[in-house]
């Protein structure tokens, strides 16, 4: 174990791991909870032309994919709010579209030698140090936006008019909670692939809402139990040979399943 | 401290509400009565600022809002406790509630009767628990004005009473300025308060005994 942990390629997978983890749980139930869940999966199919637009313009393609993605996310929650479509709508317009010049990109581009295999599953293992570095800086971006607006953002997930009357800026902190998303999913995109990483942001408060009857525990769980099942997930993927993202996902539904049924126990024999 | 000038509002070509004009002194009691469909949902929405008039202008001066909407919250899936819902009707809100402010949720919660559920989670509550919950969230902060739109709609008769009885305590104590829109006046009116007919135009706007001469009439079959 000692051994393991001594390679400096599980010590970066476990820091970006532990990062995306706690961003992707702090986000989790404001998304979520507030039916904005394929947000993540959307941003994620952007995140997937952002990224092949940075390799084919620049050496470090994050520099590039972050300020595109984010812009995106402002793009779905803009015509969200506009009375032509509903959110879930404008998700699936813009990252289909976004997803489809990706894949133009990919064969039209020049040069290009990246498997798009690899663009799919991502890889937690041969993360740079840029990624790394910023998987901690999103991290600590989104700490301090949850804890700074946490009860206006918790007013605006329960009850958005109340919020409005309020007079809380739901819509600069709405583009501002999808623009931190976007962020997130680019850097988690890169490691943990495209298909999974928004299973990161879905699964805290949904498992945590199995659990908790408060806002705050919810919040609390998810980001406990995001951590020891993303930690779990590298630790077992490494020497079974399987995708990082694959195992902390299938880890996930595992505990959702044992949940579930015993929860389902608990009402019957009550 | 409130005064509408000409206020309409339309969605489309659909005219909801149409020419309101009306001037309310603070300490006033309004009630806003009129059949469904009428516009008294949209006239609060334009007070409590989540509507914008298409045309008129609306004047307000309220240091502090308390507003009790229609609606009830049909969010079942969010865990969510019910002192974490009242304490987001508190003007100055921290990440830790304080002592004072718990203190101040569970007086709150006596009043209205339902103390056992300060720790209760939203989604197990009735209907009418649920509304006693958003009423303690649009008082808590003491308004100086307070919008009520039919806030007795899921209460029992019994408590109803209770609770007009409740709010005329509080108004007598804070002379605070209440609207509120009923489909019911016989709780809720007393010897001060006006009453604002709607139906698209405002068809009447005095005191409760004029209203009685108003409605004998049979003016709002019209």
């Amino acid at each position: 174990m000692i051994e393991f942990l001594s390679y400096s390629f599980i010590q970066n997978a476990l820091i970006i791991g532990v990062a995306l983890a706690l961003s992707a749980a702090l986000l989790s139930p404001f998304l979520v909870l507030n039916e904005q869940a394929m947000i993540a999966d959307g941003l994620a199919h952007v995140s997937f032309a952002g990224i092949i637009l940075g390799i084919l313009l620049s050496g470090e393609p994050l520099w590039i994919a972050i300020p595109f993605v984010m812009l995106a996310s402002v793009l779905i929650k803009y015509l969200s709010t506009t009375k032509t479509m509903n959110g879930d709508a404008a998700i699936g317009l813009v990252s289909s579209v976004a997803f489809a010049i990706g894949l133009i990109m990919i064969k039209k581009g020049s040069g290009f030698n990246i498997s798009i295999e690899s663009m799919l599953v991502g890889n937690i293992f041969t993360a740079t140090t840029i990624e790394m570095i910023l998987s901690l800086f999103i991290t600590l971006l989104i700490a301090i936006f949850i804890l700074v607006f946490y009860r206006k953002l918790l007013m605006m997930t329960y009850d958005l008019n109340y919020a409005r009357f309020s007079k809380i800026k739901v819509q600069l902190l709405g583009y501002m909670l999808s623009g931190l998303t976007a962020f997130f999913i680019v850097i988690g995109v890169r490691t943990i692939g495209t298909l999974l990483i928004s299973a990161l942001v879905v699964f805290p408060s949904i498992i945590a809402s199995q659990l908790s009857k408060s806002f705050k525990n919810t919040l609390i769980i998810g980001m406990i139990s995001s951590l020891v099942i993303v930690i779990a997930g590298i630790f077992i993927a490494h020497p079974l040979e399987l995708p990082v993202s694959s195992s902390i996902v299938s880890l996930y539904a595992v505990i959702l399943i044992i949940l579930l049924i015993v929860k389902s126990i608990r009402r019957m024999s009550a | 401290m409130i005064t509408y000038r000409d206020v309409s509002v339309s969605f489309g070509k659909f005219q909801v509400l149409s020419n309101v004009s009306f001037h309310l002194e603070k300490g006033s009691i309004l009630h806003i009565v009129g059949p469904n469909g009428s516009g008294k949902t949209t006239l609060v929405k334009t007070l409590v600022g989540l509507l914008k008039p298409t045309m008129g202008t609306i004047d307000i001066q309220a240091t502090r809002m308390g507003y009790l909407p229609q609606k009830l919250n049909t969010k079942t899936n969010l865990p969510l406790l019910v002192r974490e819902v009242i304490y987001s009707g508190l003007k100055k809100q921290r990440l830790k509630p304080t002592k004072s402010d718990c203190e101040l949720i569970k007086s709150w919660l006596e009043r209205m009767e339902i103390s056992h559920l300060y720790n209760a989670s939203m989604i197990h509550l009735s209907g009418g628990q649920q509304q006693r919950v958003f009423i303690i969230r649009a008082l808590i902060s003491n308004p100086d004005l307070l919008i009520l739109d039919e806030p007795t709609s899921a209460l029992d008769p019994s408590f109803r009473e209770k609770f007009y009885l409740l709010l005329d305590e509080i108004q007598h104590e804070t002379n605070m300025t209440l609207i509120h829109v009923t489909h019911d006046l016989t709780d809720a009116v007393t010897e001060k308060s006006q009453v604002m007919y709607v139906d698209q135009h405002v068809k009447f706007f005095g005191p409760y005994k004029d209203f009685q001469h108003f409605e004998h009439r049979g003016h709002h079959h019209d």
